[in-house]
């Protein structure tokens, strides 16, 4: 299981700060992210970093059971 | 961090321009540039008046907030920087960033301040909800 963390819009799309989710690529994590939390999710994720471990990741990244994985919406401070 | 990075701090506090302007000031300062940000009632990702701006962050901010002024630091020799940004809720007219830089002389001073600034903006982990009078929100940049 990846330890998925939410941030800022993607947490209040998810209803939720964080979550164990099994998937074995970031791009079948996605899949299963919108899957448990509807179109809102979806619509954040397409703006949204997946950081792995604080890397980007892209939806092949293949995930291991430890992975913390980041859900960073467009940074917005100033 | 290095030690031409006097002060960084994310904070729940109000933000204190003055401990800026110490924190960059020595007897070989000839000239400080300061930059504050604070919060407006209007915005173009919102349709009303803004009320409130709640700032949230990653946990790993600090560290980022510190390694962003190193790397300003590194490009400007002999510049003080001094930033901090504010995080929590906070209402039109307060302080969101704060952001100092000290030289010799005024050219790099202002440089090294608008930089900073600028990669703080577009690179700390940070997150803004602007709450409007009506009672919505929206979050910037994510909507």
């Amino acid at each position: 299981m990846s330890e998925v963390r939410y941030f800022a819009a993607a947490a209040e799309a998810a209803g939720s700060n964080g979550e164990s989710l099994a998937a074995t690529t970031v791009g079948e994590l996605r899949e299963l992210m919108v899957e448990r939390h509807g179109e809102e999710l979806d619509r954040v994720l397409t703006r949204c970093s997946l950081l792995v471990n604080g890397v980007r990741g892209e939806a092949d990244t293949v995930l291991a059971e430890t992975d913390v994985v980041d859900v960073l919406p467009p940074f917005a401070g100033g | 961090m290095s030690d031409a990075v006097t002060l960084t701090e994310v904070s729940s506090s109000p933000l204190d321009l003055a401990a800026h302007l110490a924190a960059v000031s020595t007897p070989a300062t000839g000239a400080v540039a300061s930059f504050v940000g604070t919060v407006r009632d209007h915005s173009p990702d919102a349709d009303g008046t803004v009320v409130v701006l709640e700032y949230s962050a990653h946990p790993d901010v600090q560290r980022v907030l510190e390694s962003l002024a190193d790397r300003v630091a590194a490009s400007h020799e002999g510049v003080l920087l001094a930033v901090s940004h504010r995080v929590g809720t906070l209402a039109v007219g307060d302080l969101a960033i704060v952001a100092c830089a000290s030289s010799a002389h005024r050219a790099e001073a202002f440089d090294a301040c608008r930089e900073l600034v600028e990669v703080v903006k577009a690179e700390l982990p940070m997150w803004k909800k602007q709450v409007l009078a009506d009672g919505s929100h929206t979050w910037v940049g994510s909507a």
